[in-house]
Order: C-alpha cells, then sequence, then structure tokens
C-alpha cells in the first residue's frame, strides 16, 4: 500500500523522516521555507530578517521532533503553518521587552515590511496594504482560523483537529473576524481602492 | 427558513447544505444587503489569499548553506528531550508545592519559634526554677526580671497581641491589654486582667477538675472551655463563653451562668446577659490561633520547651501538663466592688415601695432552667419557665432563655413569640441584641425576608447603642434584599458592609457576594 503512495509527498517525506533520515527534512525545507516565514512574518511583522531565519529553523527542527509523532489525517501544509503561528506566538512572547525597547529600529528592518514596498501597481500595493492592515487588526485567535480557512481551504472541523480547540469555538472565531474584516472603516477603503483601480 | 439573513455566516463557512443552501442562494437573489456582503467578502477572500501568497513569493528562500546547517542541526546526536517544557512545568510546580509544605510543616510543628511581628511568647516557669521569679513580657518583646514581689505584667501595644501556654491553658492578649501575673502554681495559676481583653482556651481534661477564676470580686468555675474576658473601664467588665459552661459566683454572692453563646455584661452595679457577637467571636478565635510565634502544644506527652523571647532554653522546660484543671485564676483588678443588689437591699427597696427594673425571677430557678436547656432537657425546661412566667410575665430573661429552648426545641414560631416579649420588656441593649436573634430567625428559617429586614434595620437603626453585629446585621440585610429581588439595595449594602466593617468576615462575605452578582451579572450578559 505504501507502494502507491507518491514518494515525494509531504506525508512519505514525514515517514522518512520519523525513520531518521534527515534528507527529508531538506526537501521539506525547500518546499515550504518561504511559507513558514510568510507565516512568521505575517504575525510578527517586526521580526527581524536573522528572526526569521532562525525561526524558521526552529519550525523545522521543531517538525523533525514531531515527525514520529505526525499523523496524516490533515494537509501538511495547514499542519506547518500552526507550528509557525506557535513559533511567531512564542517569538512574540519572549521578545516584548526588547520590542518594546526597538519598536522602530524593528519596524524598519522587517522583511514584511519590505515587500510591501517592492510591489506594483501602486493601487495594488495600497490595496494589499490595506487588507494587510485589517488582517493586523484582527486578534491572534481570530486571525489564524481566518487564515486556516481562507488560505489553506481547511475547514472548520479540520482547524479545530488542526488547533486543538471545539468547531463551534472555530465558527465563532470565524464569524468575528469576518464580521470584523466586512465591518471596518479600512473595508470601505479597501472597497473604494479596488473600485477606483 | 425564518431569517435567511442569519445564515448568512453559515453559508460563508460553506455549513449549508442540501435544501438550506439552495433557499439561501434564492434569497441571495432578493435581498441585497446579503448578496453585497457576499460579493465584499468575495472579493476579500481573493485578497486575502493574493496577501497571503504574495507575502509567501517575497520571501527570499533560504540559502544551501541554510538547509545544509539545518539538517546538520538535526543531524548531530541531539540530547533526547526527556525534559519536555512540560515536563519542567509541572516539575517546578511540583518543587513549589513540596517546597509550600515544607515551610508549612517546619512553621507548624517547629518547637521553638522565634519572635516576630511583635508578638512575644509569654514566660513561663521552668521545672528546673520553679522559685525564680518570671521573667516580664513587655510588648516590646524583651524581658526582664519579675518584681521583687514576683509578679509580672504582660502589656500589649496597640497594634500588638500575644499569645502564649501554661498547662492546659492557651491565652491570647488582645491589643492594648495589661494582664498582671499573680501566681502561676500547678493548680494555682492566677492573673489580674488591669486593661483590655484577653482570650483563654482551657483544654478540659476530666468533668470532675475545674479551673476557676477570680474575676473583680466575682469568682468563675471553667468546665473545658473558651471564653473571652473584657475589662473596659472600672466598672464595665464582661465574660463571653464560645464553647463550654462558665459559672459566675458574684461579689454579691449570686450565681450567674454562662453558656455557650452568651455574654455576661457586668456593668456596675446591674447584670444583664447579651448573646455572644460574632465579633466577639472572631476576636476570640484571632486572639486563640495559633501563629507560627506562638508557643506550641507538647508533642506524645513530652514536656515542651519554653521558649522566652523565641530563645531556647539550655534546661529549661514547661512543667507537665499535669494538673491544669482545678488552678485557680484571678482576673481580679482592684476594682471598687460596686454591689449590684445584694438581698438587703433588693429587701429595702421592697420594702420602700421603689420599682424595681431587675428581672424578677428567682435566680436559683432561671439557672436551673438554663442548665436543663444545656442539658437538652428543653421540655422540662420550658415547662418551668412558662410556670415562672405565669408569675412574672415581665422577666426578659426567662423570655429570653424561653427564646433559646423553643429555638434548639425548632418551634421557630414560639421563639419569634418569646424574642418580641424580650423586644418589648428588655432594657435597649438586650432588645435589640432580640432583634437581631429574631431577623435571624425570619431569613434563615422562615424565609419571611420582609421581616428580616424589619428586625435587622431596626437593630443597625438603634442609636447610641453597640451593635457588635453591626456588620453581620448588614451582610443579612443585604441577603434579604437580594432574597426579595431588590439587587441594586443589595449592593448598595453589601458596599456598605465593606465600606465601614472593612476587614471582618462579613466585609469579605460581601465582597464575595457583589463578586458573585458581577459575575452573574456579566454571564447574563455574555451567554
Amino acid at each position: 500500500m505504501e507502494n502507491n503512495v507518491d514518494p515525494t509527498s509531504d506525508d512519505r517525506l514525514m515517514s522518512r523522516l520519523a525513520l531518521g533520515e534527515t534528507d527529508a527534512l531538506g526537501e521539506l525545507y525547500v518546499r515550504y521555507e518561504r511559507m513558514v516565514k510568510a507565516t512568521l512574518c505575517h504575525f510578527s511583522p517586526e521580526m527581524s530578517a536573522a528572526d526569521v531565519e532562525e525561526i524558521t529553523q526552529e519550525v523545522f527542527i521543531a517538525v523533525h521532533d514531531m515527525a514520529p509523532r505526525y499523523k496524516p489525517q490533515s494537509k501538511f501544509r495547514a499542519w506547518l503553518w500552526g507550528i509557525s503561528s506557535r513559533k511567531a506566538s512564542d517569538w512574540r512572547r519572549k521578545t516584548w521587552v526588547r520590542r518594546r525597547l526597538l519598536r522602530e529600529s524593528a519596524g524598519e528592518s522587517s522583511p514584511a515590511m519590505a515587500w510591501r514596498k517592492e510591489q506594483s501597481p501602486i493601487k495594488k500595493v495600497e490595496q494589499r496594504e490595506t487588507i494587510g492592515l485589517m488582517l493586523a487588526a484582527l486578534p491572534r485567535k481570530q486571525r489564524e482560523v481566518l487564515m486556516l480557512h481562507v488560505v489553506e481551504g481547511l475547514k472548520g472541523d479540520e482547524i479545530a483537529q488542526l488547533l486543538n480547540i471545539r468547531p463551534k469555538t472555530v465558527r465563532t472565531r470565524l464569524h468575528r473576524a469576518r464580521q470584523q474584516l466586512l465591518d471596518s472603516d479600512l473595508a470601505k477603503l479597501w472597497q473604494q481602492t479596488g473600485d477606483n483601480s | 427558513m425564518t431569517n435567511p439573513c442569519a445564515h448568512l455566516s453559515a453559508y460563508l463557512d460553506q455549513q449549508l447544505e442540501g435544501a438550506g443552501h439552495d433557499e439561501f442562494v434564492h434569497h441571495l437573489d432578493r435581498c441585497p444587503v446579503c448578496s453585497a456582503r457576499v460579493a465584499l467578502w468575495d472579493q476579500m477572500r481573493e485578497a486575502i489569499i493574493d496577501f497571503a501568497e504574495t507575502a509567501e513569493q517575497s520571501q527570499t528562500t533560504g540559502t544551501a548553506a541554510a538547509r545544509a546547517e539545518l539538517v546538520d542541526r538535526v543531524g548531530r546526536n541531539r540530547p533526547i528531550r526527556v525534559f519536555t517544557p512540560a515536563a519542567l512545568r509541572w516539575a517546578a510546580v511540583f518543587t513549589s508545592a513540596v517546597f509550600l509544605l515544607a515551610i508549612g510543616f517546619i512553621a507548624l510543628y517547629r518547637p521553638a519559634p522565634p519572635t516576630s511581628h511583635g508578638e512575644t511568647p509569654l514566660p513561663a516557669r521552668t521545672a528546673d526554677a520553679p522559685t525564680s521569679p518570671p521573667a516580664t513580657a513587655s510588648s516590646t518583646g524583651e524581658t526582664s526580671p519579675g518584681s521583687g514581689t514576683g509578679r509580672e505584667t504582660i502589656e500589649t501595644a496597640a497594634d500588638q497581641r500575644l499569645i502564649t501556654r501554661f498547662a492546659g491553658l492557651r491565652i491570647g492578649v488582645g491589643r492594648h491589654s495589661l494582664l498582671e501575673i499573680l501566681e502561676t502554681e500547678p493548680g494555682a495559676n492566677r492573673f489580674q486582667l488591669l486593661r483590655g481583653v484577653v482570650a483563654w482556651a482551657v483544654t478540659p481534661r476530666a468533668a470532675e477538675q475545674t479551673v476557676t477564676i477570680e474575676f473583680n470580686g466575682h469568682t468563675v468555675r471553667v468546665i473545658g472551655t473558651r471564653l473571652i474576658t473584657r475589662r473596659e473601664d472600672e466598672h464595665r467588665s464582661g465574660v463571653g463563653v464560645a464553647s463550654g459552661q462558665v459559672e459566675v459566683v458574684l461579689a454579691t454572692g449570686g450565681t450567674e451562668q454562662v453558656t455557650t453563646g452568651r455574654l455576661l455584661v457586668i456593668d456596675g452595679t446591674t447584670t444583664h446577659w447579651e448573646s455572644l457577637s460574632a465579633t466577639d467571636l472572631a476576636l476570640m478565635d484571632t486572639l486563640l490561633a495559633e501563629t507560627p510565634d506562638s508557643h506550641q502544644p507538647p508533642k506524645g506527652g513530652k514536656p515542651a520547651k519554653y521558649s522566652p523571647n523565641g530563645r531556647s532554653p539550655k534546661n529549661g522546660t514547661v512543667q507537665p501538663e499535669s494538673s491544669p484543671i482545678g488552678q485557680r485564676l484571678t482576673l481580679s483588678p482592684p476594682l471598687p466592688r460596686t454591689v449590684r443588689k445584694n438581698p438587703s437591699t433588693q429587701d429595702r427597696r421592697r420594702q420602700s415601695g421603689e420599682s424595681d427594673t431587675r428581672p424578677q425571677g428567682t435566680p436559683s430557678s432561671i439557672e436551673q432552667c438554663q442548665t436543663w436547656i444545656i442539658q437538652g432537657r428543653l421540655q422540662q425546661a420550658s415547662t418551668a419557665l412558662d410556670e415562672h412566667l405565669a408569675h412574672t410575665p415581665n422577666d426578659h430573661r426567662a423570655w429570653h432563655l424561653l427564646a433559646d429552648c423553643r429555638r434548639k426545641a425548632g418551634d421557630w414560631t414560639g421563639a419569634l413569640a418569646a424574642l418580641d416579649k424580650v423586644i418589648d420588656r428588655a432594657p435597649p441593649r438586650v432588645a435589640n441584641a432580640a432583634r437581631f436573634e429574631a431577623g435571624t430567625i425570619w431569613q434563615e428559617k422562615k424565609s419571611r425576608h420582609h421581616r428580616a429586614i424589619d428586625n435587622f434595620s431596626a437593630y443597625l437603626a438603634a442609636a447610641n447603642l453597640r451593635r457588635p453585629l453591626a456588620a453581620e446585621a448588614l451582610l443579612r440585610l443585604g441577603r434579604s434584599q437580594l432574597a426579595l429581588g431588590n439587587t441594586d439595595a443589595a449592593k448598595r449594602t453589601f458596599g456598605k458592609v465593606i465600606t465601614d466593617h472593612n476587614g471582618t468576615v462579613a466585609a469579605s462575605r460581601a465582597r464575595k457576594m457583589l463578586d458573585d452578582l458581577k459575575s452573574e451579572r456579566h454571564s447574563a450578559d455574555h451567554p
């Protein structure tokens, strides 16, 4: 049965990793490095480039450590996304004093800020920045659920299983996040920029 | 689908299926609001996906060196993490708990605690130095040799209290009190209360053994009890009993039995009864509470070490608890003996036709009834009291005893009727205490909160009277108001308890009630 599984699939790579084949981790790293970094930047925009690299490594080390316990019952990408968001939260908790002291300088050098300036056209950037601000205004738990639902395409039950919370809680968070996005003042601004473009 | 707009969220979450989904799709065609929101959300969702993808694409990929470093890091023989963060957390919790338990154990059972918090262990006579004069414990915790008369004093400042142990006797000296130790011989410990309040706990040893206290010219016989003595000034003093029974032989020859929960107030030439207030009980508990600084009782029959001012003695031990009962304690400041009412005075008044405000019942019959009530012979006591009241219907003491009797028998209506008689006949102070008792019965036993509120309000409204249960009465008033649904008034009353009686047990209960009310309100607002 195992022969039917794509040898390059994420689950297969995780099985190999669980057996001690560290090369599989390299494959996963190449495949999901950008996604992990984007998630880290998304949850901690003030993270410096060096920190992003370091925390990314920690995420994959965690993947390696958890490989024997990994169960291929949900998307690997979503599972990895959950680990990344938790690592980002850990980083925020550990460095809140330093971030308070160095808030301005951290903001200048963050890669999360940098990519927004590189994009074009202008309207698109504005619209993307607006949606970024709207997402940033959401509470972390709501944002987490929303991103898993919208970006990763997970359903409520899958998110509940992944985050170890009740499905009803997922629906509540999702509902509140959506309400906040739709009813915020930035939504009107975002809509206007979209209409103008 | 009664309100289709309410299912917008379920539709967007793809929770609607079958007919429900089709119905909502039809609704979308008709409802411009829902359709606009769905359209906006679709756009927004696309934008979020675009945002995430762009963020991902904009990330620089790591170098081959970074990948190699990662593989190298995980490929190293890293130690197995036996102690995961969760395990470490639990280990820390466990260690803390063990540490706290150890601290508590040491605090409870250390033999010679040091002096702190301004509390001074009372010096006691040591077995090896029976003739040496005892030391004097002052409020500053210093000791000094006793006077040539062999007497010593224990004086506490306004912010200090003291607790000590003698054989079979624990003494808690309240704030700003002065106690003179006249004699501490086996079986004959004598004290003199010169000022303030002292709580006593006498260890019961045997039914035939008693502790006798001479107090203000009166003699108090104690049978294994906890009592409190108070001297407010040269005329006014009191004896209250928290458990057991005390017999007070007045200087005039009369005898009073102070039973559990009763307070005998000796005010100049008169005496009257009050219920032992919650304040007095709390004070007694506070004074007699074992603290880390208080002297601990001997364990396993071994003589306890005595530590003057917290220092362990080299040779000194407390005398064995051989005969704690039968010792004679004197709590008698040389007060002017204002005779209350001796028979000759009464006879003179009777002959001259003066009215006597004192209850008319013979003390012996009243005391007998009280003893019967203590012994549980309620029917006998009730019959005797009824007979007694048939002749002297204005004897408020008898009515009070009858109320006690009926209350113990569970006859709440009868008890309330008797308390009404007390309220009508007794002096204002006693009548007010009876109002509190009546309010308690109305509240707890009859659930008639209007009547309870009337009684507690009357108790609290009594001016120029000492109201030892004011905090408790306010708390109970608030509870009755709450039971009647008057939440705002209850909140105000609880707030008044907290403001006016801060630091009392009632205040902490009121605070809890307020918290409960707030949490109920919160849960009602946010189901």
